[in-house]
C-alpha cells in the first residue's frame, strides 16, 4: 500500500496539533461541596513536620513545618483549615488557591475557595500537629 | 506536498511576525511604575513577569475575563479590587488560569512564567509568596540570596555584605540583597568573607553552613537550582 505524501504530512501535522493540545488536559479532580464557615473563635494548631500532600492529578502540595493553621469552616469531607504563614495552592495545568481539609488527623484533600469544590488527597496523609 | 507548504508558510510567517512584534512592543517596567497607596476596603493583585524567555509572546492578562494588562517581560502592573474571589488568566494556544481570594488590605502576587508550547509558548500565571515576589530586579543590578536549611542550629546568624548588615538569618530562613555590578563581599561577622563578582541581571545564591556545631559559619555559593529549591521552602528573615 502506498501512502500519499500529502495525507501523511497532514496526519503528522494533526497528530502534532493534538499532542500540543495535551498541554491542557491535566486538570485537578474537583467535586462541588457545601462549605459551612466556622462561627466565632476557631480551633488552631501548628504543623510539626513538613508534609507533602499528593493529588491524583497535578503536583504535590508541600505544607511547611511550623506553619500555624486555623479552622475556617467545614465540608462533608472534614474540617477546613487555612494558614497565612505560607501560600497553599493546588496545581496541574492551572493553579488554584486551596485550604487544607483534615479529618481525624489525616489530610484528606483541599477545599478550593474560589471554585467551592473539594479535591481529594491520594492517598490521605497523617498530619502531626500541636495545639496552639 | 503543496498543501503542507501552504499550511506551514503562514504559520512560519505568523511566528516571525510575533517575534518581530515582540521586539517592537513596549510596556510598563519595574522602573517605570510607582505603586500608589491602597484604598480602604480593597486588596491589590500584582501581576509581573521577570523571565525574558519567549519575550515575543506577550498575551493579554485577564481578570475574570476582562483584560487588565499584558504579559510584558520585566514588567508588572497591579489592580486594586474589592475583597472576593478572582481568576487571572492568559491565553496563547491554551488558557492558563490561577484562582485566588483577596481580602481587605491584602496584597497578592502573580508571576507570569513562560513555558514551551507547540506553535506558541505558554505564559502561565502562578501565585507566589510575597517574599518570592520581591525578588525581581528593578534595574541593572544583581541579586544575592543568602539562606540556611535544616542545620539543627538554633542561633541567629548576622550576615553583612560590603560592611552593611543584610539580616539575621535563622534556620530555614533567607535574606536577599540587590548588588550593583562589580566586586562585593558578604560574610558572617568575624568569619571568612565570600567574594562575589556580580553581573547585572544575575541572581546568586549562597548557603550558610555551620561548622563546629554552629560556633563558626561558612558562606558557600551554590547553583541557582539548589538555591531556588531551598528558598522555596524557607521563610524570609527579618531585617
Amino acid at each position: 500500500m502506498q501512502v500519499d505524501r500529502r495525507q501523511l504530512g497532514c496526519a503528522i501535522l494533526c497528530a502534532s496539533v493534538l499532542a500540543g493540545c495535551a498541554f491542557d488536559i491535566i486538570s485537578i479532580k474537583q467535586m462541588p461541596v457545601d462549605f459551612q464557615p466556622t462561627a466565632g473563635s476557631s480551633q488552631g494548631w501548628t504543623l510539626d513536620q513538613d508534609t507533602k500532600v499528593i493529588l491524583r492529578q497535578g503536583f504535590a502540595t508541600s505544607l511547611k513545618k511550623g506553619t500555624n493553621w486555623r479552622q475556617v469552616g467545614r465540608i462533608e469531607q472534614g474540617d477546613v483549615f487555612r494558614t497565612t504563614d505560607q501560600l497553599v495552592a493546588v496545581e496541574a495545568s492551572n493553579q488554584h488557591e486551596a485550604y487544607l481539609v483534615v479529618n481525624k488527623n489525616m489530610a484528606v484533600g483541599f477545599y478550593l475557595p474560589v471554585e467551592h469544590t473539594f479535591t481529594p488527597a491520594d492517598p490521605p496523609i497523617a498530619v502531626k500537629t500541636s495545639p496552639r | 506536498m503543496n498543501t503542507v507548504k501552504q499550511f506551514i508558510q503562514p504559520v512560519v510567517a505568523s511566528m516571525l511576525f510575533l517575534i518581530l512584534a515582540g521586539c517592537a512592543s513596549s510596556g510598563p517596567t519595574f522602573s517605570q511604575m510607582q505603586a500608589s497607596p491602597l484604598a480602604a476596603n480593597t486588596g491589590r493583585i500584582y501581576v509581573y513577569r521577570t523571565n525574558v524567555l519567549g519575550a515575543a509572546i506577550q498575551p493579554s492578562v485577564k481578570l475574570d475575563g476582562v483584560t487588565v494588562g499584558d504579559a510584558v517581560p520585566q514588567g508588572y502592573f497591579f489592580v486594586d479590587r474589592p475583597p472576593g474571589s478572582y481568576k487571572i488568566s492568559t491565553e496563547t494556544e491554551v488558557d492558563r488560569t490561577v484562582s485566588l481570594t483577596l481580602e481587605p488590605g491584602q496584597v497578592r502576587y502573580v508571576r507570569l512564567d513562560p513555558s514551551i508550547g507547540f506553535f506558541v509558548g505558554h505564559i502561565s500565571p502562578v501565585l507566589v509568596e510575597q517574599a518570592q515576589a520581591q525578588l525581581p530586579l528593578s534595574g541593572a543590578g544583581a541579586l544575592v540570596t543568602i539562606y540556611r536549611t535544616d542545620d539543627h542550629t538554633h542561633d541567629l546568624v548576622t550576615v553583612s555584605c560590603d560592611g552593611e548588615r543584610v539580616a539575621q538569618i535563622g534556620e530555614r530562613q533567607y535574606a536577599s540583597k540587590e548588588l550593583t555590578p562589580g566586586a562585593h563581599s558578604c560574610q558572617v561577622e568575624g568569619e571568612k568573607a565570600l567574594a562575589i563578582v556580580a553581573v547585572g541581571g544575575e541572581e546568586y545564591y549562597a548557603r550558610l553552613h555551620p561548622r563546629d556545631s554552629g560556633k563558626k559559619w561558612e558562606l558557600k555559593l551554590v547553583t541557582a537550582v539548589e538555591g531556588e529549591n531551598a528558598v522555596a521552602t524557607a521563610e524570609m528573615a527579618s531585617q
